[in-house]
């Protein structure tokens, strides 16, 4: 089967983008192992959010391949290409709970809809996704009586319901204080080290990088610019990585990268 | 075959031996077979063996504790035995089964929910009064102090709100009007006064079709959108930035909102009872009804008072879906469902307030004054 296989996710050669004449990114190639975290940087109009939408299977590239566990993803036909974006999870920048369901519901949601699996069991799913993201407590809340963070956790735990083996995340911490932020970071770590979930996360948030990536990726301009471990990143002479890491001030002499 | 599961009995023992991974279809299978198990008499206890077993997901995990559970609430035993440290590492991510059924409310405190049930309901009726209130006020400080460029937004939803719907209440109205000579002419012909068809449509639409018919053609159409609009505003969190800003609720959105409704409706009332008249006229003339006997009749029969009652009727009209509209849209709470839920109860509250308006102006008019008809 073609999950036995290492690699996760593989991008090929990748071009997007909304029109063939205006790609918003070139000639992208990434992989993903099990059980990696992975952070794509850029700033805003890098492309990062459109190369994560073609990844996960939102937005046809407009040449090259996407294979996530092991197969093509934009050759297979619909049901088929369901069934492999089931093994992956998306979390959202706006959360995209349904504002209707409590907390409950919506994490269930995906377990009632897609599988024959009865109420009860999903059910307990849930609470055990909900307990690992600390939020036990709130199973009947509806979302709109919820913290922008706490409502990023509940999205967190329905996009790893099913267990995938692959998170997709669109900026986990924005417009969250630093200690939250934190506190999701946190929380993505344990998911991978209980669920064994491959992270993939697009932000410009420079200490969750630091915290808690395995590796990163910088875009700029449409481009994979740069990508490595954080500490190589930190020595990058790249401008746009510079100017991401150290917010565009100009480097001097002796003090080019404060300590960090 | 993988992750089939294989019930081996012996005695009254059920040993269970999946094999193959336990993910969501497999899970969903071992808990609806230990459910069956836990309802047979027969069994005393059930043993899974997790030997051949690869991948167990959280699926399979919770499906195996809940099944265990309820076996034992049956009264019957349950082991899960060969564990790989894998699937101790998934089993424990679930937590001990709490109380399979809801625990009943307490009495007490449903009584007193549905106390306050009924008293929220009564302070709807509160808020809504102040809204009305409110923007009466409102309305008459904005008209002492008009602001020119107030007039865009009054300009603005008189388009949307009215004018856009022109097309849809001729078309109704022409219908109408000759629904209503077609009936009238074949009715009164059995008693030889079928020339009487004038009078019925010329009061008819004047008095009462025209204000209705466009009333609840404007409170399907334009009350509807209203209530949408302002839902959506509301559960986006627009109202409160509205209010935080300073900004008054009901000078701001309410109040251009009800008033182009209040020139529009008229207009489209007197529109209506043209359209609707013209139509009764020209199908009398096809049934043998001269055209100016009947233009005749109407303009003797037809007074001012009716045409009064008639654009009095249409300015209530407007007032009930313009605050209808935007009480339930602002109103809103929560999400999406709740948009599309009091947008449903705007359209429904404005019709019934219409035909209850209608009913209680026509007897106390005609009561008070259309006794004086020559």
């Amino acid at each position: 089967m073609a999950e036995t296989e290492a690699e996760l996710l593989r991008a090929d050669r990748l071009v997007c983008g909304y029109s063939a004449d205006d790609p918003v990114l070139r000639d992208i190639s990434l992989h993903m192992q099990r059980g990696e975290i992975v952070f794509m940087l850029g700033g805003s109009g890098s492309g990062k959010s459109t190369l994560l939408r073609s990844l996960c299977g939102l937005l046809p590239p407009l040449d090259g391949r996407v294979r996530l566990l092991g197969e093509d993803l934009y050759a297979l036909d619909g049901a088929e290409r369901r069934a492999v974006l089931r093994r992956a999870g998306m979390l959202f920048q706006h959360d995209a709970l349904f504002g209707s369901l409590n907390v409950l519901e919506n994490i269930a949601l995906p377990v009632l809809e897609l599988t024959r699996i009865p109420k009860p069991v999903a059910y307990e799913m849930s609470r055990a996704k909900l307990a690992l993201v600390e939020l036990s407590p709130f199973e009947q809340r509806k979302p709109s009586e919820l913290s922008g963070g706490q409502r990023k956790r509940v999205a967190l735990a329905r996009a790893a319901v099913l267990d995938p083996v692959i998170l997709f995340c669109d900026e986990p911490t924005s417009g969250l204080d630093p200690a939250t932020s934190s506190h999701i970071d946190r929380t993505l770590l344990r998911m991978r080290d209980v669920l064994q979930v491959a992270i993939l996360a697009v932000t410009h948030d420079v200490e969750s990088v630091r915290a808690i990536a395995d590796r990163a990726i910088v875009l700029d301009a449409g481009h994979v610019c740069e990508q490595g471990p954080f500490e190589s990143l930190a020595h990058s002479e790249h401008p746009a990585v510079h100017a991401l890491l150290h917010r565009g001030e100009p480097a001097r002499a002796g003090q080019r990268f404060p300590s960090a | 075959m993988h992750g089939r599961l294989e019930p081996a009995q012996r005695d009254q023992t059920i040993v269970l031996r999946p094999r193959g991974d336990i993910q969501l279809d497999e899970a969903a299978e071992l808990y609806t077979q230990l459910s069956k198990l836990a309802r047979q008499h027969a069994v005393q206890c059930v043993r899974i063996s997790f030997a051949e077993v690869v991948q167990l997901d959280s699926a399979g995990a919770v499906a195996a504790k809940l099944g265990a559970e309820q076996l034992r609430r049956a009264g019957k035993g349950c082991d899960l035995q060969d564990l790989r440290p894998q699937h101790q590492q998934a089993l424990a991510l679930v937590s001990e089964p709490r109380e399979l059924v809801k625990k009943p409310r307490e009495p007490s405190r449903a009584w007193m929910e549905r106390l306050y049930t009924k008293l929220s309901r009564a302070r709807v009726l509160i808020d809504a009064a102040e809204l009305v209130v409110d923007t009466a006020w409102s309305g008459l400080r904005a008209l002492a102090h008009w602001e020119r460029r107030r007039l865009g937004a009054v300009a603005e939803h008189t388009v949307t709100l009215g004018v856009d719907a022109t097309f849809i209440v001729s078309l109704l109205s022409f219908l109408i009007g000759v629904i209503l000579a077609f009936q009238g002419a074949f009715q009164l012909r059995r008693f030889g006064a079928d020339v009487y068809m004038a009078e019925l449509v010329g009061l008819g639409m004047v008095r009462e079709f025209s204000a209705i018919m466009t009333a609840i053609i404007l409170a399907g159409r334009s009350g509807a959108a209203l209530a949408a609009e302002l839902g959506t505003m509301s559960v986006q969190n627009e109202i409160d930035a509205l209010e935080t800003m300073g900004i008054s609720i009901p000078q701001y959105l309410v109040f251009p909102r009800v008033l182009a409704l209040s020139i529009a409706q008229p207009f489209l009332t007197v529109l209506s009872m043209a359209i609707g008249i013209g139509a009764g006229i020209g199908l009398g003339s096809l049934v043998g009804i001269p055209a100016w006997t009947a233009f005749h009749r109407m303009q003797q029969a037809l007074v001012l008072d009716d045409f009064v009652l008639g654009l009095v009727k249409s300015l209530l009209f407007a007032w009930v879906i313009g605050f209808v509209g935007c009480f339930m849209g602002l109103a809103t709470r929560g999400g999406a469902q709740n948009v599309g839920t009091n947008t449903t109860r705007a359209v429904v509250l404005s019709i019934v307030l219409i035909v209850v308006i209608d009913s209680i102006v026509t007897t106390t008019w005609t009561l008070s004054y259309g006794g004086n008809r020559s």
